[in-house]
């Protein structure tokens, strides 16, 4: 996406948020805001969804201030979540997730900073008891530059979640989420980003495509989500569609636009 | 370069043994809660191995560091420190509170030996006794995802709080950050 020219008008424009520019990518500018903003889909939450998988393709989005010192971070998953089985809060919503994403790393088109990833909420998180302690744990394991397939299943034989990028293990939970998790499990598939002036990868012009968006049943088989709707962006400049896929079921595509436009 | 150090090895085998392991080689000054030393003085006060903390948790959770001797040809610390940092730069609020030459091997990661999911799920460690710059970090707000909420808003309702826990592994022959772990 951006290369050495835009790296060199970034810096100029310094601490600058909101930049235009030309071309078809984003020139982010300084960091502010940190939450989490989406560009995806999801599915009913249903007793029948025991994980979820899809193919993801590989992109390369621009992280805010400069990539090789950027706070951001830019990812693409696919999750199964749920609400917690014994709070109503929001705030004890459980996922278990797996894809890949840029953290920080060397401007221009390499691909060190970029790593597959899984995160899955602890235990305490749905009972609301982390406390000051971390309600997450997240995995990182090698780089990416070619499309995969993420999955989350739980697995019959042991009751957990199992995380994974073609079939490698990345993590799997340190406990059966039956009991803490409410039994209706929803699947997930979206590009994210930590800060709104970080893309979430693809362009307009070379979309971030996540097909074979399919569930797992609770003996393993694997079938695809019929319906995945297409959630509502926190900013215009974030762009996902959802459309019938060749390979069967449905697709999503995700981009961003220029920065100026958000 | 770490010149100070150990030139100790031992098995982490438990958390247990990873105290004593670790207290022992150190003394008084590991076996209490130190502040973060700030990346500067991380990369000049070599003598800071990962802490007992951390290795606790990772014999917990099916990760075993080994300590080993440095040896020739292989990069230096402050290589692997710039490495992690240019890798993962979402970690810049925090503090290097560690880094250590070490073995690696991570039970959870890996090729997944058993396909079908009535048995069970052994795997084949995609890190097995790597070789390996081990840095450590907390006080950086950790990454932490979250679900879509269907109206678009973020459903992670919690402040971001810097209280991230890390461990990077850099490969210490070629220099790539090949794990990570925020726990």
């Amino acid at each position: 996406m951006r290369g050495v020219l835009g790296a060199c008008l970034s810096a100029l424009v310094g601490a600058v948020a909101a930049v235009s520019w030309s071309a078809d990518a984003a020139v982010p500018g300084s960091c502010t805001n940190r939450s989490n903003y989406h560009a995806g889909g999801y599915t009913a939450a249903t007793t029948a969804v025991f994980g979820s998988r899809a193919r993801i393709e590989f992109n390369n989005p621009d992280l805010c201030e400069a990539d090789a010192t950027s706070h951001s971070a830019s990812v693409v998953w696919s999750m199964i979540t749920a609400g917690s089985a014994t709070s109503s809060s929001p705030s004890a919503d459980g996922w278990a997730q797996a894809g890949y994403g840029q953290f920080g790393s060397q401007s221009g088109f390499g691909t060190s900073g970029f790593h597959v990833f899984s995160q899955y909420t602890l235990k305490c998180k749905s009972t609301l008891t982390c406390g000051s302690g971390s309600s997450v744990k997240t995995e990182f394991g090698g780089t990416v530059t070619v499309s995969h397939f993420y999955e989350n299943y739980v697995r019959a034989s042991d009751g957990r979640i199992h995380m994974g990028v073609d079939g490698t293990q990345l993590d799997v939970t340190n406990y059966n989420p039956s009991g803490d998790w409410a039994p209706e499990y929803e699947g997930q598939f979206a590009g994210e980003v930590l800060h709104p002036q970080s893309d979430i990868a693809g362009t307009s012009s070379d979309v971030t495509t996540l097909d074979y968006l399919q569930k797992y049943s609770s003996s393993g088989s694997i079938a695809f989500f019929q319906v995945v709707h297409p959630a509502p962006v926190p900013y215009t400049r974030f762009h996902r569609s959802v459309t019938d896929a060749s390979v069967g079921g449905q697709r999503l595509d995700i981009w961003t636009s220029p920065l100026g436009s958000f | 370069m770490i010149s100070l150090l150990p030139k100790v090895m031992g098995i982490v085998g438990s958390a247990a043994a990873a105290f004593v392991f670790m207290s022992a080689l150190h003394g008084s000054s590991q076996a209490s809660a130190e502040p973060g030393l700030s990346r500067e003085v991380a990369l000049v006060v070599s003598d800071k191995p990962i802490s007992d903390d951390a290795l606790r948790w990772a014999s917990s959770d099916g990760i075993t560091i080994k300590a080993v001797a440095e040896r020739a040809g292989l990069i230096d610390a402050k290589d692997a420190v710039a490495r992690a940092e240019t890798d993962f730069a979402f970690l810049d609020d925090g503090d290097v509170r560690g880094v250590q030459l070490a073995e690696l091997t991570d039970d959870n990661y890996g090729e997944q030996l058993e396909q079908d999911q009535t048995k069970p799920s052994r795997i084949k460690p995609k890190l097995d006794r790597a070789l390996v710059w081990m840095v450590e970090y907390s006080g950086f707000v950790p990454f932490v995802s979250s679900p879509m909420s269907h109206d678009g808003i973020s459903t992670r309702l919690i402040e971001p709080q810097a209280n991230g826990r890390m461990l990077v592994a850099v490969d210490a022959v070629t220099g790539e950050a090949v794990w990570g772990v925020q726990y």
